[in-house]
């Protein structure tokens, strides 16, 4: 196989990766809207209560609570019809020193609860890619 | 009696690839995941062919396993190139420390047959060690808008000069720097994360330092770009390729730059399989040298 097929090939795969994006919804559809949203929310937070790496930072919060301010984020943030209303992530995440790993442990958990509500591969990303820029103020404080 | 010692170190090679094979696939199942790190599948990449991680053939700025920091992990890995007219085995372990260091060790053999016997060599088969330190320096593969940056040092040592010596390499050692910068962008392409990756190296090795280092038509050190471009397809699935330039230090025969195309598969946190086709120009004067690249890796 010569480099001008390899060449071929990867711009093949390039071009119909984007041609995808032409016929797209929104991400706030893609994840399922408020419903989606809800499952996958409610999953992550579950998830994490049994997860014996990460429980301990869920011991006193109200889950429901909880739930309602992550699917509002979520909402917001994939162009939904919401309003995030909630504290800052700093401030959220004063005093608990989450260290690098629990945050990706979460993550993780997160991932999984997306595939739990069926979100494809490519919204999981898209959504992610929004959520990253906040670990700084979440992680060491 | 060297051929007999050789064929059994082939074949202890050998079983210790297929052992490996084995304990990987059987144990891959049942060790609870949470006794590996905690970063995210696919993104200690795999072993590149000295060792390091990185992509097949390009070692990356990112630390091998999943260790994050204040975690460690390790790996076992053994890779298998077969080309036209040569076979390329490499099996190595290394050891990541807080997500910041990675310390590497693997053994290459490259059976030379199709020469050996033409041009009256006194072995059939060329083998070196390497060992490897990364450090990285700043910046994390997905959460930092600069990609990661790492620092590595490759020292690698011929277990026999005899071949090396004839074709005009100078010295049965060296010393290989390189500077890699890795980024992992997740909204890549319409939500496939894409991956690149430069690496710039400095060596004086030929064949990766299994014709030796330095020669006779330039025994200086070459500054040399690789970089690896991929998609993943799924959070298991990583497409991608690789392109390695190459010194030219031996007058006997021409060496080229290699690319391949790989896909590395992640099962779970303790194994990866790496499938790759590969293209790697002249070697040693037999010509237009390609095949199939497979490489396991596990880690715990």
């Amino acid at each position: 196989m010569k480099f001008k097929t390899i060449n071929s090939i990867t711009h093949c795969i390039l071009l119909s990766l984007v041609s995808i994006s032409i016929h797209a919804d929104t991400l706030y559809k893609e994840l399922g809207e408020s419903e989606g949203i809800n499952k996958l929310v409610t999953k992550a937070v579950e998830t994490s209560h049994t997860d014996q790496r990460i429980a301990f930072l869920f011991e006193d919060t109200d889950d429901e609570e909880l739930i309602v301010q992550i699917s509002d984020q979520i909402c917001f943030l994939s162009d939904g019809p919401c309003e995030y209303d909630g504290q800052e992530m700093d401030e959220v995440h004063s005093g608990m020193e989450i260290t690098e790993a629990e945050f990706d442990i979460f993550v993780a958990i997160v991932i999984d609860a997306m595939e739990y509500a069926d979100i494809s591969h490519s919204a999981r990303n898209k959504l992610l890619a929004l959520l990253a820029p906040m670990r700084e103020d979440i992680i060491n404080q | 009696m060297a051929h007999a010692i050789t064929k059994i170190s082939n074949q202890a090679h050998n079983l210790l690839t297929m052992f490996l094979a084995c304990w990987l696939i059987t144990t891959s199942g049942s060790i609870n995941a949470y006794e590996v790190g905690s970063r995210l599948l696919a993104t200690g990449g795999v072993s590149q062919i000295e060792g390091s991680a990185g992509s097949g053939i390009v070692p990356w700025a990112v630390l091998p396993g999943y260790g994050q920091k204040d975690e460690w992990g390790g790996e076992v890995f053994a890779t298998h190139v077969n080309t036209d007219d040569y076979d390329l085995s490499m099996i190595g372990v290394s050891v990541a420390i807080n997500n910041r260091v990675e310390l590497s060790l693997a053994t290459q053999i490259l059976g030379i047959d199709s020469i050996a016997q033409p041009l009256g060599l006194p072995d059939n088969e060329l083998k070196q060690t390497v060992a490897g330190v990364k450090v990285k320096l700043f910046g994390d593969l997905i959460y930092t808008t600069l990609p990661q940056v790492s620092l590595g040092i490759q020292y690698k040592k011929n277990t026999d000069f005899d071949v090396p010596a004839l074709t005009g390499a100078k010295d049965d050692h060296g010393v290989d720097f390189y500077v890699a910068a890795t980024k992992l962008w997740l909204s890549g392409i319409n939500g496939y994360p894409i991956l690149l990756n430069t690496t710039v190296r400095s060596t004086k090795a030929n064949q990766l330092g299994l014709l030796g280092f330095g020669g006779d038509l330039d025994d200086s050190r070459s500054l040399l770009f690789e970089g690896s471009v991929g998609v993943l397809l799924r959070r298991d699935l990583l497409l991608g390729f690789d392109y390695r330039q190459k010194p030219d230090n031996l007058s006997f025969a021409k060496e080229d730059d290699w690319m391949d195309l790989f896909l590395a598969w992640f099962p779970n946190k303790h194994l990866s399989i790496t499938g790759a086709w590969t293209e790697l120009g002249d070697i040693a004067g037999q010509k237009n040298q390609s095949g199939f690249y497979i490489s396991l890796e596990g880690s715990f």
